[in-house]
């Protein structure tokens, strides 16, 4: 069906409740203001049922523009979780003023709209849309502080940057476009040579080189070459060494909020871009020459000894996440680099966990911060005595970043090693347990001071009620699926299946 | 009744965090409801869940926890009716304990923390007796030993409690290592941990005799180190030093006795290593003698109690040993009641006389009669009087070893019996007969929430053994479900009557040294002088054992140094440049291996990350360098393939 209404659904929702959100504050800004964080909620959850509603066997449409598979419903429910958190941290939240703005909400609820685009998305100009939408509206929200100058500076700063990564990504997507005479990811893959072979066992490895086209005449060369330029792109949305500066400006200066949505859901869109690009052009990339792989893994190792390393000498909590998110980063790819089902489906069971226990820790912050009114290590001295609950929180979450069980962030990484493992790439898996130990000392420098130093300052506010319920779930979350993964190992597991390339 | 094990094990857990996370806020009485509450929802849930295993509801519930490759790793519950006796005597004991302890503890400055303390141990050990696995078993096992570590440390101010608690950390420590290369042995050998597979699969003859025969002694050290049998039960009477209340839930009750319940549990792997059987059998025969007899010759009465205890447990380990599963476990059960409230009489004593030492107590009796009564009946029950409980457990572990033979075990089991009712009535007309004492002049009972779960326990004391009286109950193995091999199960007169005899012959004799003092017990001890010094000095264990371990280890130290002297005299002797070069080694042996591992890891990180920091200047143009840089590097990486 190509004018299928249906798989639009959860599109049209998120964008029909950021018009309706707009509109209602036009009529009346106190009431919308009042009901717009519950609102956004509302609207989260309506999307995340559309999604689940949409569980089935891939389907494309739209003229192969759009396709809806599981592999989107799991993104898309990890984005709705994501946009009803964040709503929820952002309640009277004191550096947006205090009071809610409905169009702050709106907007969380376009970037969420922009980033469920990207995960649908099969057609390269639809997906360079989805992602210039996406990274347009965060901009504004990273910038969104009137009055404060770090804001300001932050927004402008991500703006350049992003600017600037894109139109190299869009070079990489005219090159393929050029070679292929196609914008549809499908058509793409079956214009450019490509080598089948089978994903399960090795073997029948052959090289398929398509008839007409321009493709035909073209050396490997330029599709590594369009691929690199695009992983410029890509690499900057989930912020991965070297296309990472604007992550700590950006995170430091946002409403902390907006961070968690940056660090979370926008770093998963780029990983489902990705992901989808990689499983789709696959025959293709697999022609690069010495194995496309290690370029990912050059990028991957970078990001994770650089998040780590540089993560350890910052002194703002937030920066500090920023650079362990780059550190994450690095780690998720390697689920890809391991280039098995296994692999593929570990991305997806650490982009879920990461998001539970990320959010968690910057609403933590959040939450800190809004209530003594820092965001630097020294305001966080004797917090495990000021606010005992808080304290224990924070360093669950970080506990959980750092991967030690029984919490959530120990499987993240146990199943990409695992995966790893299997494939017999033990210097990756080495260096990435040695990245893991040495964040660990990342985390305990947030959490040494927190129960070994001497409280000082007084609160300047009470946190909101909303706020401790976006809290809870998180800690939930990381609790009980560290406990018990089994389940999204089976779900990464039936999103990716689809997807792997067959002869 | 998964959800019941559940709740079982989360609302004490739950309880800990409450109490952790704002104990200290809530203030005195406040803090405890939560942790007292939830121990109450354990025992509630604890009762139902016994009454379900004995209507049927019980099972072996597994769920895969989570699955890589062909591995799936198990976690469950085995919830028969063993597990629901055990979860039951746990769950009273320590509900009961957690009232009495707001008493006892009343104005400690660590009240939140100790009941916090108290929840996760309940949790632990409810865990342990409900995991159908080892893995399980053992972290709940690991978990339970680090609390108990916490617990006798309590008062760590003072440095007998924190070196206590610091013995029995690393003395216990010793056989969970033996354990753990067990639990390894066994899963290289059947590739799981699963309670019903493991013994399965060695009933069915699948592995070799002298791997299980390994694999029990293994399993064994575990226990002992635990269950504090010889050569590992130093650190059980030094235990003492925590609060009273710990060391009848902990050092009593429940954890002391896990050694015997995981010897029970793991029972086939030891009825098909009957080799390994003979050995827990002396074990325990040695232990129950030698620590009853250490027994008679203390002055503190909680240390009377603590070696009561280990002989006790040697009791029943005798009789696991002796192939009696359902009197070893009848014999727990029935202790873990009596010794309980020994503990709290015992500490309602200390509580109203600021003392631990017998002989400044005396005529309690009259003051405190609760408290005396209570406590007599529960000496009556450890000493074997019918028809108190100890009675019917202590029977049946006779007549187990009378069955299984050797002239050993029966002196020991029999003779045992004898000193255990002497020293404990010892214990009592030293303590609560004749004339007050210094400190017991001021004494007062208890106030109620001491005495109420004393006499509630007191009941169970009397009638716990009730369900073994043959002709009339169906016998403690239908209770805990016990496939009982052809043991008969009847009262046999010989012991029945020997024992009581003895027991009688004890109180006895203690009444009349004691109480109607025909002799001077100071005489006895001259006459007999080299055989008090040896009980005294508690047969040297820790004296050799501080010898060889700690001594030794300071020899040890001496002999380098005096190498290290001798080095440098030869250099004064010439040889200068080799001890230069000696000591240039060794300082950077000691710099770069030992300090260096450490701090030059943070070192060199903390410099890459300033170095690496500067890159991060602030100004977006530099960032855009950086991007840019990046693009080029791929376009070379391009270029490299052409």
């Amino acid at each position: 069906m190509e004018y299928d209404w249906l798989s639009l659904l959860p599109h049209l929702i998120l964008a029909g409740g950021a018009v309706v959100l707009v509109a209602a504050g036009a009529a009346s800004r106190r009431f919308a203001g009042a009901v717009a964080p519950y609102f956004t909620v509302a609207v989260a959850a309506a999307t995340a049922a559309a999604a689940l509603m949409l569980w089935r066997e891939p389907a494309s449409s739209w003229f192969g523009a759009l396709t809806v598979d599981p592999f989107f419903v799991i993104f898309a429910v990890i984005f709705a979780a994501t946009l009803a958190l964040v709503a929820l941290l952002s309640a009277r939240y004191a550096p947006l003023d205090g009071s809610d703005r409905p169009e702050y909400y709106a907007l969380l609820i376009m970037v969420t709209c922009a980033v469920t685009f990207m995960a649908s998305a099969t057609n390269l100009v639809l997906i360079y849309v989805a992602i210039e939408f996406s990274s347009i509206l965060s901009y504004i929200l990273v910038g969104y502080v009137r009055g404060d100058r770090l804001s300001g500076e932050a927004g402008l700063k991500y703006f350049l940057y992003g600017a600037v990564a894109s139109a190299v990504m869009l070079l990489g997507f005219g090159l393929l476009y050029a070679m292929t005479g196609a914008t549809d990811l499908a058509a793409v893959a079956a214009n450019l040579p490509h080598m089948g072979r089978s994903f399960e066992t090795w073997g029948y490895v052959t090289v398929v080189t398509p008839s007409g086209g321009a493709a035909a005449t073209l050396s490997p060369v330029f599709i590594f070459l369009a691929f690199g330029l695009i992983l410029v792109g890509l690499g900057y949305k989930i912020s991965a060494v070297p296309f990472h500066m604007w992550a700590p400006d950006a995170y430091q200066g946002a409403p902390t909020p907006v961070a968690a949505f940056l660090s979370v859901a926008s770093k998963a869109s780029g990983f489902a871009v990705i992901l989808r690009l990689v499983l789709t052009l696959h025959g293709a990339l697999d022609l690069v020459y010495g194995g496309w792989t290690k370029y990912l893994a050059a990028l991957a190792v970078a990001s994770m000894v650089f998040g780590v390393v540089v993560g350890i000498v910052q002194t703002d909590v937030r920066r500090l996440l920023a650079y362990s998110s780059i550190a994450h980063a690095g780690f998720a790819l390697l689920g890809i680099v391991a280039d098995t089902q296994l692999g593929f489906a570990s991305v997806i069971v650490y982009l879920v966990l990461y998001a539970a226990m990320n959010i968690g820790a910057f609403g933590t912050v959040a939450v800190i911060g809004h209530v003594t009114g820092g965001y630097d290590l020294k305001d966080y001295a004797g917090m495990g005595r000021r606010h005992p609950v808080l304290a224990a929180a924070l360093a669950v979450f970080l506990l959980a970043l750092a991967g030690i069980p029984p919490l959530s962030g120990f499987f993240a990484k146990f199943y990409v090693l695992a995966a790893l493992i299997d494939r017999d790439y033990i210097f990756l898996a080495v260096v990435a347990i040695l990245a893991s130990v040495v964040a660990l000392f990342l985390y305990a420098r947030v959490i040494k001071p927190m129960y070994f130093g001497k409280a000082e300052g007084e609160d300047v506010r009470r946190f909101s009620p909303a706020a401790a319920v976006a809290l809870v779930i998180c800690f939930l979350f990381t609790l009980l699926l560290g406990v018990w993964p089994q389940l999204l190992v089976a779900w990464a597991k039936a999103a990716i299946i689809p997807l792997l390339p067959r002869i | 009744m998964v959800w019941l094990a559940s709740i079982i094990i989360i609302a004490p857990l739950l309880g800990f965090l409450i109490a952790i996370l704002w104990g200290k806020r809530m203030g005195e009485p406040k803090a405890a409801i939560a942790p007292v509450a939830a121990l109450g929802v354990s025992f509630g849930a604890a009762i139902a869940l016994f009454a379900g295993t004995l209507l049927g509801y019980g099972g072996d519930f597994s769920y895969t926890w989570f699955r890589v490759g062909d591995f799936a790793l198990q976690v469950g519950f085995l919830l028969d009716r063993f597990a629901g006796v055990m979860a039951l005597v746990v769950a009273t004991v320590s509900f009961m304990i957690h009232i009495y302890s707001t008493g006892y503890m009343a104005g400690d400055k660590l009240y939140g923390r100790y009941f916090a303390y108290l929840n996760l141990f309940s949790a632990a050990m409810l865990g342990l007796v409900l995991a159908n696995n080892f893995l399980q078993a053992f972290i709940f096992w690991e978990l339970v030993g680090l609390t108990s570590y916490l617990l006798i440390g309590f008062w760590f101010e003072k440095p007998e409690a924190a070196n206590a608690g610091m013995k029995a950390f690393i003395t216990t420590r010793l056989g969970d290592v033996g354990l753990l290369v067990g639990i390894i042995l066994i899963f290289t050998l059947t590739g799981t941990f699963h309670f019903g597979t493991i013994f399965g699969l060695i009933e069915y003859g699948a592995l070799a005799p002298a791997m299980v025969t390994a694999i029990a002694i293994l399993i064994f050290a575990g226990a002992v180190g635990k269950s504090a049998q010889i050569p590992l039960h130093v650190w059980l009477p030094d235990a003492m030093e925590g609060p009273t209340p710990v060391s009848a839930l902990i050092h009593a009750a429940t954890m002391v006795a896990a050694g015997v319940y995981l010897v029970a549990r793991s029972f086939p792997i030891f009825v098909a290593a009957a080799g390994a059987s003979e050995v827990v059998a002396y074990v325990g025969a040695t232990t129950a003698l030698m620590a009853a007899t250490i027994a008679v010759v203390q002055i503190d009465i909680k240390r009377v109690l603590a070696y009561s205890t280990i002989s006790q447990l040697g009791y029943m380990m005798l009789a696991l040993g002796c192939g009696s599963q359902a009197a070893g476990i009848f014999h727990l059960y029935t202790h873990a009641f009596f010794k309980a409230l020994l503990f709290l009489g015992a500490g309602a004593v200390i509580h109203a006389c600021h003392t631990n030492d017998m002989r400044e107590m005396g005529g309690l009796g009259r003051r405190m009669k609760w408290t005396a009564a209570t406590f007599i009946l529960a000496a009556l029950a450890l000493a074997g009087v019918p028809p108190f409980s100890g009675f019917f457990s202590k029977d049946e572990i006779l007549v187990a070893v009378v069955d299984h033979g050797g002239w050993y075990l029966a002196f020991a089991a029999f003779f045992t019996v004898f000193l255990t009712a002497f020293y404990m009535f010892r214990a009592i007309f030293i303590t609560f007969g004749g004339k007050a004492g210094e400190k017991a002049e001021r004494a007062r009972e208890a106030p109620w929430n001491m005495l109420g779960p004393m006499v509630f326990l007191c009941v169970f004391a009397v009638v716990a053994g009730w369900i073994g009286i043959p002709g009339v109950t169906k016998g403690f193995a239908w209770l805990a479900g016990f496939d009982v091999h052809g043991e008969h199960y009847g009262i046999n007169v010989g012991a029945a009557g020997a024992s009581l005899a003895l027991a009688a012959g004890g109180i006895g004799l203690a009444w009349a040294l004691y109480r109607l003092k025909v002799y001077p017990v100071e005489k006895i001890y001259r006459t007999f002088r080299p055989v008090a010094v040896v009980l005294e000095r508690k047969y040297f264990f820790d004296d050799v054992y501080g010898f060889l371990f700690v001594k030794g280890t300071v020899f040890f130290a001496r002999l380098w140094g005096l190498f290290d002297n001798y080095v440098i005299d030869g250099a004064v002797n010439g040889t200068a440049r080799l001890t230069v070069l000696l000591s240039k080694f060794k300082g950077w042996f000691d710099l770069a291996v030992v300090d260096g591992a450490v701090n030059f890891t943070g070192w060199i990180t903390q410099a890459f990350g300033k170095t690496f920091r500067r890159v991060q200047t602030g100004y977006v143009q530099e960032y855009l360098i950086v991007l840019v840089c990046g693009v080029i590097a791929i376009l070379v990486a391009v270029l490299v393939i052409l």
